[in-house]
């Protein structure tokens, strides 16, 4: 309504007849070609950098758990091995003492006495020979 | 709808729903604050309990060297077998595991059985097995496929390669690896590393997680200790003394000490009578064993443990004794140091002395006396009135002072457990007349070997009290040394002049006094001989002795002391010079060799030297005849043949010069035999004569410095026997005029 056909006292526009527009329940199907349904152009840079990235984090990740892995299987190693040289030496100290018991000064004695017939050293077969000392000087500092 | 309802329907939804969250989570807060603030540390330590697994790693003992770093005791890694009865599923797997483990250890099996059948995750079965048994047991596992059950615990044990070597000086160790005797005992700080940790991460069943958390800190092995005792010269000691112990049925053990006497080192410690280190609590000697049997069940066990304490008591330390004449040395350095005597001052012995007015007197162990004599003849003759007569003018303040110089009021300090202290007649030092009188010949006070061996070594040294000591250096498991023994000199006890006068009377009192069973040809030797009554101490038979000798070498420029002590001689004599003589003579005889000391013949000992015969098997006879010639030997050929086929004696065999040598050039002239003639109770030359003329050679033994009153005792093969031609006999000599009693 118009501001000129307006009444100050009377609010006249509500005596006005009310048109209602019937809308059709025709719904409009989407374009085929419509802008809002296109599908989005991907871009094979974008594509190819994601694939990059995805592939340097799988091999990092990769990387990390076959360290691991192999750092583990180290330290197994190790562990054995250390346990196995512990034992060598043991069982080398172990024979080393059956050896050297076997090899005490008064069994040789008595073996070569009594077995290899042998006698000891003669102070007849001794011949003592003296070595010179070598020039020598002695230098006295009175600082020391 | 009115928007008015929907707010305030929201706002009351989310002030419930706040409510609600305040609520829930204010628990949880709460609960938090409660477990993480005021319960957190005991939690903590709750979980770090459960969750980790504390392994003790064990270090390994230090090894304990000789002085040429010739390993004396060291430890190996061993396992205790343990038992987790609690894995073993069935009673068929604890049949097969009982019957298995008891075959490899050599136990009962039905005792294994029965710890098997306990419901435990600790058992031991046996301790300290080798690599040999754990891998039969190893084996045993996985051919009958048992995989839990049986677990070997890592350890260490200690073994002593030479068994009874040593024994006294080294000691052995307990159970847990503590050294309970000897040097294992008084370093044990020192061998003993510090333990180790493992912590792992375990799971709820209490399986290890090494992979999730693993620390470890490592054990620390324990330092080794490089001994001053020299292998050779200990092994020389010890061989020696058993021929002693056996020549004079000795009945309570020898001891023989040699010393260094400028630095203190103990380059031998033998104690015989000793005990395998590696089975320390086997009792060795097989009278003792008899006499633990007889006792009843309930007193077995004590007189064990008696028997054990004896077995391991280090007597060179630990057990005191009467030095007797060997202590003459020392009252002789105090008469001389006082300037009261010189060699020359005349003393008179009748055969006995009244040492003050009313007391009983005081007998020469030669009745008939010495007569007149100089201080150094009465030195020789180990005369006692001279030396009642010397103390006397010493004094008894004098006396005990010097006593005390010469350290025989206190420890040596070795580094050796179960040091004793001397006796003395006083606390004080007071001493009656009559305490002096026998004082002054080493009687009625008692002393430990190594203080006697310390006390001659300053008599030797110059008068320095040197501190002596076992160990020589430690050493930590890289082999770098933290600490060294150095000399240490306590005091000067006499003045240099007097120590080279007393080494002058001792070289004088080996050759042509009491001490010539003790003499070497060759060597300046000192020495001084001990024959002590056991005064309270004897046996049920009456009086027992110990006989002694303690000598130096070489006298003019002494570098080792030699104490030799054998306690109660059963067999024939038991005085010091007959007993310990020998056995002084031989050490010695085998360690100046060994130590580079050069031997130096006088002319008097050339002329009844000991020539070894030479090799002539195969020479042509003109050869061998101009050979024996040179060295002074009779050449006697038989056969035709112009070369040599056998000869007696054998080479090496020393026989005296003028002695004969059969040459055979043929062989059936080697059946010629000849009968032994009788040579005892000959003087050296007339046996030699007697022997030579019979057609046989002498070899000679015992004392023979000079052949001055030794006379032929004994004869290796008996008179009358049959033997080839040239065979070389043994004949031992002794000097007539031996003192008896000193």
């Amino acid at each position: 309504m118009s501001l000129k056909e307006k009444n100050v006292a009377y609010d006249l526009s509500l005596f006005e007849e009310v048109t209602i527009n019937q809308q059709d329940n025709v719904l409009e199907l989407p374009n085929k070609g419509s802008k809002t349904n296109k599908k989005r152009k991907t871009n094979p840079f974008f594509v190819l950098a994601v694939s990059i990235f995805s592939f340097i984090c799988l091999g990092i990740v990769g990387t990390v758990v076959y360290n691991q892995v192999q750092l583990t299987e180290l330290t197994a190693n190790i562990n054995s091995v250390t346990k196995k040289l512990n034992e060598s030496e043991g069982v080398y100290t172990q024979l080393q003492v059956k050896t050297e018991s076997n090899l005490s000064l008064s069994i040789v004695e008595d073996y070569a006495k009594n077995e290899l017939k042998m006698s000891k050293i003669d102070p007849a077969q001794i011949e003592y020979i003296s070595l010179s000392k070598g020039d020598k000087a002695t230098i006295k500092n009175d600082k020391w | 709808m009115a928007r008015g309802t929907t707010i305030r329907m929201w706002r009351r939804s989310l002030f419930i729903l706040m409510a609600l969250m305040f609520l829930g989570f204010g628990v949880s807060i709460a609960r938090l604050v409660q477990l993480q603030i005021f319960q957190g540390e005991n939690l903590q330590q709750m979980a770090i309990d459960q969750q980790l697994k504390d392994t003790k790693i064990s270090a390994q003992r230090g090894t304990i060297y000789d002085c040429n770093m010739k390993p004396l005791a060291q430890s190996a890694t061993v396992w205790t077998v343990v038992l987790e009865s609690a894995y073993l599923p069935d009673n068929k797997t604890k049949e097969l595991v009982a019957t298995g483990l008891s075959e490899i250890l050599e136990l009962d099996k039905n005792e294994v059985l029965e710890k098997a059948k306990k419901k435990s995750y600790y058992t031991v079965i046996k301790r300290k097995i080798e690599s040999d048994v754990k891998d039969k047991i190893i084996q045993f596992q996985k051919t009958n496929k048992i995989k839990s059950g049986i677990r070997l615990v890592e350890d260490y044990k200690r073994y002593y390669p030479y068994g009874d070597f040593a024994s006294a000086v080294i000691g052995f160790t307990g159970t847990d690896s503590q050294g309970l005797s000897g040097v294992e005992n008084y370093y044990n700080d020192y061998l003993t590393g510090e333990s180790g940790k493992l912590v792992t991460a375990r799971n709820a069943v209490g399986t290890d997680m090494p992979f999730d958390y693993e620390k470890m800190i490592p054990a620390k092995n324990g330092n080794s200790l490089v001994l001053s005792i020299d292998e050779v010269i200990q092994h020389f000691l010890e061989k020696n003394l058993e021929e002693g112990i056996a020549n004079f049925n000795v009945v309570n053990k020898a001891v023989a000490i040699m010393m260094d006497v400028n630095t203190g080192d103990v380059l031998g410690m033998a104690v015989r009578g000793g005990y395998d280190l590696n089975h320390p609590f086997d009792i060795v000697d097989d009278n003792m064993k008899k006499e633990i049997e007889s006792f009843p069940e309930d007193g077995k066990a004590k007189a064990k443990a008696e028997a054990l304490e004896k077995q391991w008591r280090n007597k060179a330390v630990s057990d005191t004794y009467m030095p007797g004449s060997v202590f003459k040395m020392v009252t002789a350095s105090m008469g001389l140091e006082e300037n009261l005597v010189t060699e020359n001052t005349g003393f008179n012995c009748s055969g006995s002395l009244v040492p003050f007015k009313g007391a009983r007197p005081i007998r020469c162990h030669k009745h008939g006396g010495h007569g007149a004599q100089t201080f150094l003849k009465a030195f020789c003759n180990s005369c006692n009135p001279a030396f009642i007569s010397l103390g006397q003018m010493v004094g008894a303040q004098k006396f005990y002072q010097y006593y005390d110089g010469f350290g025989f009021t206190e420890k040596t300090g070795i580094d050796l457990p179960g040091e004793a202290n001397g006796i003395f007649f006083s606390k004080d030092g007071s001493m009656g007349p009559m305490d002096l009188a026998v004082a002054s010949f080493g009687q009625n006070f008692s002393i430990t070997p190594i203080q006697m061996a310390v006390a001659a070594a300053a008599v030797a040294n110059g008068g320095y009290l040197v501190k002596p000591h076992i160990v020589k250096q430690i050493i930590d498991p890289n082999g770098n040394i933290i600490r060294t023994s150095e000399r240490e000199v306590r005091r000067q006890v006499i003045s240099e002049d007097t120590s080279r006068k007393l080494c002058e009377f001792l070289q004088l009192n080996a050759k042509e006094g009491g001490a010539k069973k003790g003499y070497v040809p060759g060597y300046r030797i000192g020495g001084k001989t001990g024959t002590t009554q056991k005064i309270g101490q004897s046996g049920p038979d009456g009086l027992d002795y110990i006989a002694s000798f303690c000598g130096i070498a070489p006298a003019d420029k002494p570098q080792v002391v030699l104490l030799v002590y054998y306690d109660t001689p059963k067999g024939g004599s038991y005085y010091g010079g007959v007993v310990a003589g020998p056995t002084f003579q031989q050490v010695m005889q085998d360690v100046l060799p060994y130590l580079g000391i050069e031997r130096k013949y006088t002319d008097e000992e050339l002329v009844i030297l000991d020539i070894p015969t030479p090799f002539l098997v195969g020479s042509s006879v003109s050869e061998a005849k101009n050979k024996l010639e040179r060295l002074g030997m009779k050449p006697v050929v038989y056969g035709s043949g112009d070369m040599v086929v056998s000869q007696i004696p054998e080479a090496g065999v020393k026989i005296p010069k003028g002695g004969t040598v059969v040459l055979h050039t043929a062989q059936d002239t080697e059946n010629k035999t000849v009968k032994v003639p009788k040579l005892i109770g000959l003087t050296p030359s007339n046996a030699n004569k007697t022997a030579v003329a019979s057609g046989v050679n002498i070899v000679i033994k015992g004392a023979i410095s000079n052949g001055a009153g030794a006379v032929s005792v004994r004869q290796s093969i008996a008179e009358g026997t049959a033997v080839k031609q040239g065979t070389a006999v043994t004949v031992e000599f002794s000097v007539q005029n031996q003192p008896t009693e000193d």
